[in-house]
């Protein structure tokens, strides 16, 4: 025993000389390489791989023809019954997770093995302020550091080599229903960060950060104040409870300088109790990263009665669109359209239903994508149900990235065919407190017969559907196109799954336990790529089906690990202190 | 537990052993309901707001701002509580303490025993349609 302890610690120490000494350049991830983050085949550096958020990788190792023979290298528990929902970031030979709670872990990428691990205590009464579970999205890598949103609302870098906190800042009071869940984003040296709390009156905003200090920018609501552009869309003091959360990550585009941020519902839900536009909740916007004033913004869902969210982030992809270059956002939305914008200007190019029977909307104005409301399906404060709506407010889209290839054109798009009831309330009892749910309606999501999840391939230049793959129950995983014409996807059935990018025939499948509503990634180690995806419901999900809860991390590669590589254990081998002591001598 | 239910469970239960199930089917069925304790002082064992129409409305406001979000009015990403079968301090205390491993918070600090009273005369006033 003492012998494999020693040699134990060696092998540690010789990994941690290993790490310092590989390639690490001294001033760590700089903004040159996210810049450049496609052209790093190897890694995984940004939340949607590369600033333009295709999560698309250009590695080709593992094709159609052989990723039959994928298989699980290595697995670890991440220590959760709680739902999981990160894109894991790889960097250096490390790999690092988030787990429920804004836990943070970082894993040798090659093995295992924990580095670290990040467990901040969550306040007493932190719960009651949490409408979707404790989750969390992921980190973001900069310098020497690695940041997380805290679900109490605090950005929190930590030193890569440690773990340890290099600095903290408060984005708010959580007490005030304000919390975060999404990754952080890091552009031109700052630190991005969103909240959540669209069900509890928060007024939306993004914060940006010195990357190295910590040292605050700038802060930009969403929602304007009387007086600014846009706050004439907010009758008497709606604006301060409007809503317009930031709980997801953005895209950049450092051509033209511009960082584009998704915003959620308007609160209270009751669309007929602040009439207007409602600016710019439900909407894309796009800043200026260096003083963060809102350069344009385009509005999926003006006055918005049916919490459809427009958090997912967009794609940012350069098309041709009848013969005419266009630097376009691509956005699949939760009031059931794939949207695709000119992102210089936030002009609507057109938009197409991504699931069927949408009802909330007539249609959309073809120049300006307006939608006409159907008057019938808008709830009203008025005790009365409304329904069947079309689609439920989980969407269309949820919060789960879609994928999109550039080298064919095609976006991998999930969606979920589902509908929903809302009731408003009556408006004595929808009344703001800080940190009370101020939601002021009552839904329910409603089934339509048939498979509720779809995986949908659209080729965006042609605006054509090319293939689907249905599952039963809804899907809320996020989606990795390779250039070798794979799709990875999984499914709240426990599937992790690969299909032909071409046709979307399923070429392989992988049950890891539990539902599976995070994104997965792709990353080269030592000559072979690997596909990583964490594993167990929780959040949205689990609340309309049961299954086995387990959050854990699956990396697949197309060999098993030899016994020299993965080492002599991904934890320690020291006995708990006391429980297990040698015998003692005479 | 009616005579009909008791002799159904019994003999599912000799069935069980005869086919060689898990005996502890019928070990269950007779353990006394476990009491959880805590340290909370409670100023009330049983709902003092039962019949107080003021409380009970003010129930159903502090109902919609806190239990909203996932118990709605039937029930949603959480169980239609007017169903429940946890009555007085049995549904009191797991809204003190939450429930482990679901995401149902432990309330203790955010709200006061009077208002947990007061929500819980409300779900009993307005019982499952």
């Amino acid at each position: 025993m003492k012998m494999a302890s020693l040699s134990f610690r060696s092998a540690g120490a010789a990994l941690l000389a290993a790490l310092l000494a590989a390639g690490v350049h001294a001033a760590g991830v700089s903004d040159t390489d996210l810049v450049k983050a496609d052209a790093n085949k190897a890694e995984w550096l940004i939340y949607g791989r590369t600033y333009d958020n295709q999560r698309f990788s250009p590695l080709t190792q593992i094709t159609t023809k052989n990723v039959s023979q994928l298989r699980p290298v290595w697995a670890m528990s991440l220590g959760t019954l709680d739902g999981v929902e990160a894109t894991p970031l790889i960097n250096d030979g490390v790999m690092y997770v988030t787990s429920a709670y804004s836990n943070v872990f970082a894993f040798n990428a090659r093995n295992g093995r924990q580095l670290w691990k990040y467990a901040p205590k969550p306040p007493e009464g932190l719960g009651t302020v949490l409408c979707c579970g404790p989750v969390n999205r992921g980190t973001a890598i900069y310098g020497e550091l690695v940041y997380v949103l805290t679900l109490d609302a605090r950005l929190v870098a930590l030193k890569k080599a440690t773990g340890e906190v290099a600095w903290e800042q408060s984005l708010g009071d959580w007490k005030a229903g304000i919390s975060a869940t999404g990754a952080p984003y890091v552009v031109k040296g700052m630190v991005i960060a969103g909240i959540a709390g669209g069900e509890y009156g928060v007024r939306g905003y993004l914060k940006a950060f010195d990357a190295a200090s910590g040292a605050p920018k700038w802060t930009t609501y969403t929602v304007p104040e009387p007086g600014e552009p846009g706050g004439d869309t907010w009758p008497g003091e709606t604006w301060k409870t409007g809503g317009g959360a930031t709980w997801q990550s953005g895209a950049f585009d450092p051509e033209l300088n511009l960082l584009y941020w998704g915003t959620g519902n308007p609160g209270s839900w009751n669309s007929d109790l602040r009439k207007g536009d409602n600016k710019w909740t439900a909407s894309l916007i796009a800043l200026n990263p260096d003083d963060g004033k809102i350069a344009w913004g385009f509005q999926y869902t003006p006055n918005d009665g049916w919490d459809y969210d427009g958090n997912n982030a967009p794609v940012l992809a350069d098309i041709s669109i009848d013969g005419k270059k266009v630097k376009a956002a691509l956005q699949t939305n939760r009031n059931g359209f794939f949207y695709v914008l000119d992102r210089t200007s936030g002009k609507f190019i057109y938009a197409e239903p991504t699931v069927e029977g949408i009802n909330w909307t007539t249609g959309l104005d073809p120049v300006t994508g307006r939608p006409a409301i159907n008057e019938a399906m808008r709830p009203l404060a008025d005790g009365k149900p409304v329904l069947p709506i079309v689609p439920g407010l989980e969407g269309g889209t949820n919060w789960f990235p879609m994928a999109y290839s550039p080298a064919t054109g095609v976006a991998f798009v999930p969606t979920n065919q589902w509908a929903m009831a809302l009731t408003g309330h009556l408006p004595k009892d929808i009344v703001y407190e800080p940190g009370k749910v101020y939601m002021g309606m009552d839904y329910k999501m409603h089934t339509q017969g048939g498979a509720i999840g779809h995986l949908k391939a659209f080729d965006v230049a042609k605006r054509k559907w090319l293939w689907q793959i249905d599952s039963p129950l809804p899907l809320f995983a996020g989606v990795l196109a390779t250039k070798s014409g794979l799709v990875f996807t999984g499914d709240q059935l426990g599937f992790f799954w690969a299909a032909d990018a071409k046709t979307g025939k399923l070429l392989w499948k992988f049950q890891t336990g539990s539902g599976i509503n995070a994104s997965p990634v792709t990353y080269e180690l030592d000559g072979k790529q690997y596909v990583a995806i964490l594993s167990g419901v929780g959040g949205d999900p689990s609340f309309y089906f049961a299954q086995p809860k387990s959050g854990m991390l699956w990396v697949f590669g197309l060999d098993n690990l030899t016994a020299d590589a993965a080492g002599e254990g991904a934890w320690g081998v020291e006995p708990i202190e006391g429980a297990l002591t040698p015998v003692p001598s005479k | 537990m009616n005579e009909y239910l008791i002799r159904l469970l019994a003999a599912g239960a000799v069935l069980a052993l005869l086919s060689g199930a898990p005996q502890a089917v019928f070990a269950q069925a007779h353990q006394p309901p476990k009491v959880e304790t805590d340290d909370y002082a409670w100023q009330h064992v049983a709902n003092p707001y039962g019949d107080d129409a003021e409380a009970i409305e003010q129930g159903r406001s502090l109902y919609r701002r806190t239990c909203y979000i996932c118990h709605l009015d039937a029930g949603g990403r959480g169980p239609n509580l007017r169903k429940s079968a946890l009555k007085g301090q049995d549904f009191m205390r797991v809204v003190l303490n939450g429930k482990k491993n679901t995401q149902m918070p432990a309330w203790k600090g955010k709200l006061s025993e009077e208002d947990m009273w007061k929500i819980l005369a409300y779900l009993e006033a307005s019982p499952a349609k």
